[in-house]
């Protein structure tokens, strides 16, 4: 009796299989028959109460969000619109790209949930950074009630259900093989522009693994490079924008240009959605950027001005050499957040240097560093946290700027908790604990502000400039997002006279290219002028001989895009 | 087949009538009942099948501990949480005492922990049954009924509702059975009663129910099937000619590597995207219904 169940059976022309499942009849009547009792009354009722329960389960049609009766929350309409189009119009594989702070969480939640709901995801994977899987864990099992559970051991990649895991984790021996080993009913990638590109490890894991849907979470599909947003979609289904060269043919005037942004759009949203502010899709508070001026002391300007002669003749050293600049970009970028931080690198060459005129020169440059007796950018803070009595978060990109303020706030009696990526998950939950109810500020760090929801505070200060515009757009999302209730007060510190003048330039050219693409970003730089757009260019040719990589970007600046505000609007 | 016009278990009377129904049936005894507010005391087999906790059993059976009965306490709307957990907090000691753990109510709507595993327990519980119409010695006309959902499916599906029965006397298949006899007064029976009725064998029976079943899903509409299927084809043509345009100048191995991905993720999408209709029997019934001259054979 049992041969025809489980057994596909052929349905000629008609373009379905066809297969019976379920309970095993046979079987079924077998006990009844065996039983020796006859059935209680009571089994009538339950047999009524399952017809009931059967009913309950069903998904009665193909386009309706099942999962909204499921959740224990109600999620905002832009959120359930994307979520409904991933599963009707995206089928299941998409890019999800919202601004920050719009909710894609939420959005790849009930998409799960959904799947979950229909019976088609038994087995899912959720890949974070490390330091997310504790928060994604408890929001699928509080807000969804998705029973998922943190990967723990080899033996976790084996289990049904859903696994939340950290990618670093297992793009790793012993554990990749596993991972590459499982079918997944769905993947799940959050922070997703790491995936941006194709030689790495990231890359290479989620292209080997085996799966039916998948969604890829990042506000920045693209950070630098158009072939960055090729190489994404290329995960979710290799072809939709042709192969790496057909691809730059078709839409690509220069690397970070499109050629045809209207076509190009039009073809992505096939596979991406991005919902943004501006289009209504949440009316969050304002926010108030503003750009803070800061001059430096004299000491730290002399300072200064000797770590870019040092690092101008490194560069010809290195050039000549044919060895790795990135220290010195590295010492580059510490200059621009604190001589602090910029002492630190300054050792670590002294250190390594087999040169004794070279030693004699980091010595000197060591030394002036070290007898700064005041600090500009510390004075701004302090100035700033008098100004305004509330909880205040300030982001950094060096660790030695963050104990050094730490360092600082503490002398002045000010409480300050620090927060960065090297923390555990506990002591991370704990450090915002604290800021949420005891503390007045948190410094952070760029990898411990990644993906961590601050939303009862309304002030930031950047004490320095992240190169990338869609890190400082991760930043400034930390507070302005859902459940902020509050106008948003932004400062952005810049050095006069050094490179980080220069840098809000930069991040507004590819801020450009991103919305060419994408969509427009929120203001998150003030408008510029066009003279002050011609004096930074001209100020940026001659001082970035030692940072190649700026001299490009600036270079490849179309002139019709400097004559452009955003909108648009020709500047007055 | 049945078109349910509203899906059962939405509102919360709902859910509280269900809950005193199934908890009734399994043998809970039902210690207070308020506006809204449940607490049921459940034997042994019931909370071992709602409540997750092998290893507490596993301790039990080892220790060959006694175990006090589990009492659930459920509250059905926010109004009765809040009214009953004050309640309890005004039963507790001021003072916490240790080991007094705080007693914890449940908040029970669709979509739950708890509420789903009462509805797995009862469809798991009421998926095979034998009943009958009338007392002792009624003629009977025997029934074999299946309940379950066809599900049609590719990127995502659509579910609908089935019941047929098919007679043990004539091999007749009726639909929608269930909702016809669902509200009738029946009584739990021993399957030789009803099967002493029939002149064919329930392998007979369970034929013709399957031949029916392929019927009714070869009778529908294929066209979301068919939109399904240009759907795949796209994909995959689009998938093939990516993969074909890498191929030049690579070695041997690159090739070999590139073509078995190509093959991964072309099983890929077969397995997502391919329609498919699958028939779940999620329950069974030998039915005796009384016999009804002159009408269709007892329905």
């Amino acid at each position: 009796m049992r041969e025809l169940a489980d057994e596909t059976i052929r349905t000629g022309e008609r373009p379905w299989s066809f297969s019976v499942r379920g309970l095993d009849v046979e079987s079924e009547l077998e006990a009844l028959l065996h039983m020796g009792r006859e059935s209680r009354d009571a089994d009538w009722e339950l047999f009524r109460l399952a017809a009931i329960a059967h009913h309950a389960w069903m998904s009665p049609s193909f386009d309706q969000l099942l999962a909204l009766e499921h959740v224990q929350f109600t999620p905002l309409p832009h959120q359930v619109e994307t979520a409904l189009r991933v599963v009707r119009d995206l089928r299941g594989r998409a890019i999800l790209a919202d601004e920050v702070g719009l909710g894609k969480t939420i959005e790849a939640g009930l998409v799960l949930k959904e799947y979950l709901v229909r019976g088609l995801v038994r087995k899912a994977l959720v890949l974070v950074p490390a330091s997310l899987v504790s928060q994604w864990t408890k929001e699928l099992n509080q807000k969804f009630r998705i029973q998922a559970i943190p990967q723990r051991d080899e033996w976790t990649w084996t289990t049904d259900g859903v696994i939340v895991a950290s990618i670093d984790t297992a793009k790793r021996p012993p554990h990749a093989d596993l991972v590459r080993d499982q079918w997944w009913d769905m993947v799940i990638v959050d922070e997703a522009h790491k995936l941006k590109n194709p030689r790495t490890k990231n890359w290479q894991i989620l292209n080997q693994l085996q799966h039916k849907y998948m969604l890829l979470l990042t506000a920045t599909p693209v950070q630098n490079q158009l072939k960055e947003l090729h190489t994404l979609i290329t995960l979710l289904k290799p072809g939709q924008l042709g192969n790496p060269a057909e691809f730059a043919e078709r839409f690509v005037a220069n690397p970070r240009t499109p050629k045809d942004p209207a076509a190009l759009r039009q073809t992505i949203s096939r596979v991406m959605i991005r919902n943004r502010r501006e289009d209504g899709a949440l009316e969050l508070p304002k926010r108030h950027v503003r750009i803070v001026p800061v001059e430096l002391t004299p000491e730290e300007r002399a300072f200064y001005d000797a770590v870019q002669a040092f690092l101008r003749s490194e560069f010809e050293r290195s050039r000549m050499a044919r060895t790795s600049i990135l220290p010195l970009i590295t010492l580059q970028r510490e200059i621009c957040s604190s001589a602090y931080a910029a002492l630190l690198s300054l050792e670590k060459m002294l250190k390594k240097t087999t040169d004794p005129d070279r030693a004699r020169r980091l010595q000197s440059l060591i030394e002036q560093g070290a007898s700064i007796p005041s600090y500009a950018k510390v004075e701004s803070v302090l100035k700033m946290l008098d100004d305004a009595p509330d909880k205040i978060i300030i982001f950094t990109e060096y660790r030695a700027s963050q104990d050094f303020l730490m360092y600082t706030l503490k002398r002045r009696s000010i409480s300050a908790v620090p927060f960065r990526g090297g923390f555990r998950r506990g002591k991370k939950d704990w450090m915002r604990e604290l800021f949420s109810k005891k503390i007045r500020v948190l410094v952070a760090t760029e990898s411990g502000g990644e993906g961590i929801n601050l939303q009862f505070c309304h002030h930031m200060i950047n004490y320095d400039l992240p190169w990338n515009p869609m890190r400082l757009e991760q930043r400034i999302g930390r507070i302005h997002r859902l459940g902020q209730t509050e106008a948003c007060h932004i400062a952005h510190l810049v050095t006069k006279d050094t490179i980080e003048e220069h840098i809000m330039e930069v991040l507004q050219d590819k801020v450009r290219m991103f919305e060419a693409v994408i969509g427009r970003l929120d203001d998150i730089v003030s408008d510029i002028r066009l003279d002050l757009w011609e004096r930074r260019i001209f100020e940026a040719a001659m001082t970035s001989r030692d940072e190649r990589e700026f001299v490009n970007r600036l270079k490849s600046v179309q002139m019709e895009d400097l004559m452009l505000q955003k909108g648009g609007r020709h500047p007055r | 087949m049945n078109e349910q016009s509203r899906a059962p278990l939405r509102t919360a009377e709902e859910r509280l009538a269900f809950c005193d129904r199934y908890f009734a049936s399994v043998g809970a005894r039902t210690l207070v009942a308020r506006s809204m507010y449940r607490e049921y005391e459940v034997p042994i087999d019931v909370d071992k099948e709602l409540i997750e906790r092998p290893f507490y059993w596993m301790w039990v059976e080892a220790s060959r501990q006694p175990v006090e009965p589990t009492v659930l306490r459920l509250a059905f709307d926010d109004a009765a949480l809040s009214r009953e957990e004050a309640r309890l907090n005004a039963e507790l000691p001021a003072v916490g005492i240790p080991g007094f753990a705080k007693r914890r109510i449940e908040r029970i709507d669709f979509g739950s922990h708890l509420f789903d595993r009462i509805l797995a327990s009862a469809a798991q519980r009421g998926r095979a049954v034998c009943v009958r119409e009338g007392g002792e010695g009624s003629e009977l006309v025997p029934w074999l009924m299946v309940n379950g959902i066809v599900s049609y499916s590719a990127d995502i599906n659509r579910e609908e509702w089935f019941s047929y029965a098919v007679c043990l006397e004539n091999l007749q298949i009726v639909d929608r059975f269930y909702e016809r006899i669902r509200h009738r007064d029946l009584s739990g029976a021993r399957a030789s009663e009803i099967l002493n009725h029939g002149r064919h064998t329930l392998r007979e029976a369970w034929i013709t129910l399957q031949e029916a079943l392929r019927n009714h899903v070869a009778a529908q509409d294929d066209r979301w099937a068919e939109e399904a299927m240009i759907r795949l084809r796209d994909d995959l043509a689009q998938l093939s000619a990516y993969y074909e345009s890498l191929l030049d100048d690579l070695s041997e191995e690159e090739r070999a590597s590139l073509v078995q991905e190509r093959e991964r993720k072309q099983a890929a999408l077969i397995e997502k995207s391919t329609p498919r209709v699958v028939c779940h029997i999620h329950q069974t019934a030998l039915v005796g219904l009384r016999l009804q001259r002159g009408r269709l054979a007892g329905t």
